[in-house]
Parts: structure tokens; sequence; C-alpha cells
């Protein structure tokens, strides 16, 4: 328990770290003109990938995409679009720099987004395919209607759906700290849930539920260096969606 | 969706290729897998694949890092071997499972050219990894594109679960090697937890030194040096009592 103790204090003090950074430092605000998709070019995808920072995006009824940034000295964003492909370049010197990314998208857009050092992902609305990496922090991700692969190292995650695409597998895992995902409550789906310290509890009650786990499984006194693993299938089964934590707890709740 | 509405969604997404060799290399295994002999496919598969096509087209051209790209390249490469002799490893069961089993592969033939297209989203390869895993009981060439997505995908998600799709392979001693080398190549904590507790379960004592090795290294987390000590100890209490 000391051990995850002190970890969450690590974990914690990386993640104070770009805010008050970028608190103490002189920061400049950017706002880019706003981004048009090509016209008929299929469905749009925006990627983006900070060292230090946050990234917020949400939806908007509108066809482009907004993108206003507050960032330290030395900190630039291009956007590089490819038809119906938006890259966010994030450019920057040497050193420490840290940037707080705002993006407004259009409704049904994908998503790419990396914090490679520390920081932050939040996401208020998606209606494509989901794709984040946090090496440092956590990932919040709101209403989502699609599917999403998402990994936060030292980080929890919390993701919700309002709808989920019925055939795209899924998969969210974390070294340090807890997933917690909501999801519809017709979703059909085949769980593999894998955990060291901590455990499961889920709203679901899982289907020909096998392996060493057990949904709200206390797992005291077990050792803790075995990999428990919970597979079961939910509402008759369908793709597979992979759960992983290392440290921490997973929650399968059951939305509305 | 007929066959002439996919060639076109096809050729749409080849427009965004990056260069010539990429794009006749797809149009060459679009082709060849129209030129399969094999039983139909399920109905909802012709839309499944034009969707994922649309996604790959969404994210053409760029995202693709080496270790993607590789990746790509390799389950590609794979997928063209595959195809192009039309023989897949041999089919144990009787006469009455062949046709679902052929269907399955076919499957996954399908789900490996989504993986290697470019720009694939996580979870359209996550997918394909998915429809490669029971495949891979039967076709050897499955397995190593699992291989491949295990070694260089660079969604860790994708790694993970590539890598546990090869579990039940592990006698295998060139799939063996493989993943014994990814334990010093991936630096990722989750996928090294991943591959001692495969190791462990098939008691593969050949990755002891890969292991030690680990066990030795000051890791990120304190739970993989943990738990590479404990998989170190197993795997030796295994070998010394046979």
């Amino acid at each position: 328990m000391r051990t995850i103790g002190l970890l969450g204090l690590v974990c914690y003090a990386c993640l104070q770290l770009p805010f008050a950074a970028i608190e103490a430092a002189d920061t400049t605000r950017i706002e880019l003109p706003p981004v048009f998709f090509e016209p008929r070019s299929g469905p749009a995808l925006v990627q983006t990938g900070i060292d230090w920072g946050e990234i917020r995006v949400a939806e908007h009824d509108a066809e482009w995409v907004a993108v206003s940034a507050t960032v330290t000295p030395g900190v630039d964003v291009q956007p590089v679009l490819r038809k119906n492909e938006l890259e966010l370049r994030v450019e920057a010197g040497e050193g420490f720099h840290s940037i707080e990314l705002e993006i407004l998208v259009p409704r049904g857009t994908s998503l790419a987004l990396e914090v490679r050092r520390g920081g932050e992902v939040l996401v208020d609305g998606a209606g494509g395919a989901v794709e984040v990496s946090n090496r440092n922090g956590s990932v919040a991700l709101r209403q989502l209607r699609g599917a999403a692969s998402v990994h936060a190292r030292n980080g929890s995650i919390d993701a919700s759906f309002d709808h989920v695409d019925g055939e795209t597998a899924m998969a969210f895992s974390t070294l340090n700290g807890s997933v917690d995902v909501s999801l519809p409550a017709g979703t059909a789906a085949d769980l593999s849930i894998r955990y060291n310290r901590g455990g499961v509890e889920s709203d679901f009650v899982l289907e020909d539920a096998s392996g060493t786990g057990l949904a709200s499984a206390d797992v005291s006194g077990l050792d803790p260096r075995e990999t428990r693993v919970l597979r079961g299938r939910i509402n008759g089964g369908g793709p597979r969606y992979y759960f992983e934590t290392a440290n921490g707890t997973v929650y399968l709740r059951r939305g509305a | 969706m007929s066959r002439h509405r996919a060639d076109e969604d096809l050729e749409s997404v080849l427009r965004h290729c990056a260069d010539d060799d990429e794009r006749e290399r797809l149009r060459r295994l679009w082709g060849r897998l129209g030129a399969l002999a094999s039983p139909a496919p399920p109905p909802d598969l012709a839309a499944r694949f034009s969707a994922a096509l649309h996604d790959a087209r969404a994210n053409a051209r760029h995202r693709r890092s080496t270790g993607w790209r590789l990746a790509a390249a390799l389950a590609a490469g794979l997928l063209l071997g595959i195809v192009g002799t039309r023989q897949l490893a041999p089919i144990t069961d009787g006469p009455s499972g062949s046709a679902a089993l052929e269907l399955q592969l076919r499957e996954a033939r399908h789900a490996l050219a989504l993986a290697a297209l470019p720009g694939a989203t996580a979870t359209s390869r996550l997918t394909a990894v998915t429809a490669l895993t029971p495949a891979a009981a039967r076709d050897a060439r499955s397995r190593s594109a699992l291989a491949a997505l295990a070694a260089a995908d660079r969604d860790l998600n994708v790694r993970m679960l590539a890598a546990q799709g090869l579990g039940p392979h592990l006698d295998d001693p060139e799939l063996l090697a493989t993943l014994t080398g990814m334990l010093d190549a991936d630096g990722e904590p989750l996928m090294n937890i991943v591959l001692l507790d495969l190791f462990v379960e098939r008691s593969a004592t050949t990755a002891l030194p890969a292991i030690e090795r680990l066990a030795d290294q000051a890791s990120d987390d304190p739970l993989v040096s943990e738990k590479a000590r404990w998989a170190a100890r197993t795997l030796r209490q295994r070998r010394n009592r046979t």
C-alpha cells in the first residue's frame, strides 16, 4: 500500500508540474483561423501530440475546426491540413514548455491525441474513433459515440459512451490508475479484464464468466504479482473490449 | 455492397496513398483478395470492410511511426504471401469443419488487409487483431502477422492484444524467440507484464535470460521488477523440477 501511495504522490507531482509552470511563466494566447476540411473527402480526423500540458476537445455544430492555445514562450501551433485530416503540429524549442490546447471539432470527427510527457486529456463529445495516449496524467472522455483505444501509463481513465460502434473492438489500459468506463445498458460485447493490484466492479452481469477474477472481487490476501484475468460476455457478446490495469480498479458502469 | 463499389472505395483510398509503390502494393493486394476462391463471407463483411476503408482514408498518409511502417510492411508482405500462394496452412479438421475454417481465415485475411492499410485507426487494428487471433490456431501466417503487430504497432493496446493472441502458440520456438526479444525491446511496463504472464503461463523457460535481465534492470515501475523476479523464480523452479 505504501508503494501505491508513493506512486500516487509522484504521479500527482508530475501532473502538477506543467500547470504550475504554465501559471508561473509568461504565456501567449494563440488563435488559429478556422480550418475547413475538404468537402466530401470522408470522415474527418484531428490529431495532435504535445509534451506537457493539456488537450481539451469538444464538438460544435459547425463545419470547421477552431483551435486556440495558451502556450509558454517559444511554442507555436501549426495546422497541417490534408483533405479531411488535420494535424496540429506543436513546435517548441529545447527545454521545458507547456501548452493548453483547446479544439472544437465538427460532429463525427475522429481524434488521435497524445501527451508524451505529462498533462491531461479531456474530450467532451466524439462521434468517430478516439485514440488517446497519455504518459503521466489522466484521460477523461465524455459523450463518446464510436470506439476508443486509450492508454494512460500513470493516470486514470474515465470514459463515458452515449453509444458504441457495435462492431469495433476497444481497449483501455493503465499501469497506475483506475479504469472507469460507462457503457450504454444494451451494449453487447466480449469483455477481457486483466488486473494485478485492485479489483473489478461491474454493474453488468458477466455471462459465462471465467478466469481467476470475480465481479466485485476482493483480492486482498492474493499474491499481487499474479495477474487476474476475468472474461465474460455482456448482453450476449459482441466485439472484444479489453481492460487492463496493474495498480487500480476497473469499474464498468451501466449507462442509460 | 457490390464488388464494383468496393473497388471504387479502394481506389479512393489509394489516391491518398503516400507513394506509387504503396499504391501499387495495395491495389495488387485487393486484386488478389478478390481472386480468392473462398466461401462467401458473412453478409455484413463487405459493409464493414467498406466502412474500414473509409476509416483508413480518414487517417491515411500520417501518424505512421517507423514502427508502424514496419508493422504495416510486414503485415502486408505476409498477406501477399498468403494470397500469392493461395494456399494457407493445411486445415486438419474434417470436411465438415473446413468450410467454416476457410471462412474464418478469409475474415482474418480481410482483417489483415485492414491492419496493413496505412493510417488505419487503432480501433480498426484492434478489431483486426481479434479476427486474427482465432485464425492463428491453424494459420502460421496469421501468427506471423500477430507477431508483427505485437512487435511494432504504435498503439500499446494493439501490441498487448496481439501478444496475448500468440500465447497459445508459444511452443513455436520462433514465436517464443520473437516475444522474448520484445521483453528487451519494448519499454512499456504494461507490455512487459503481459509478456511475463505469457512466459509463466506457458512455462517458457528459454525466456529466463531475458526475464532475469529485466529483473536486474531498474524499471519505471516497481511492479515490473517485482513481477520479473517472481517470473524468473517460478520458471527456475519449474525447470529444476523437470
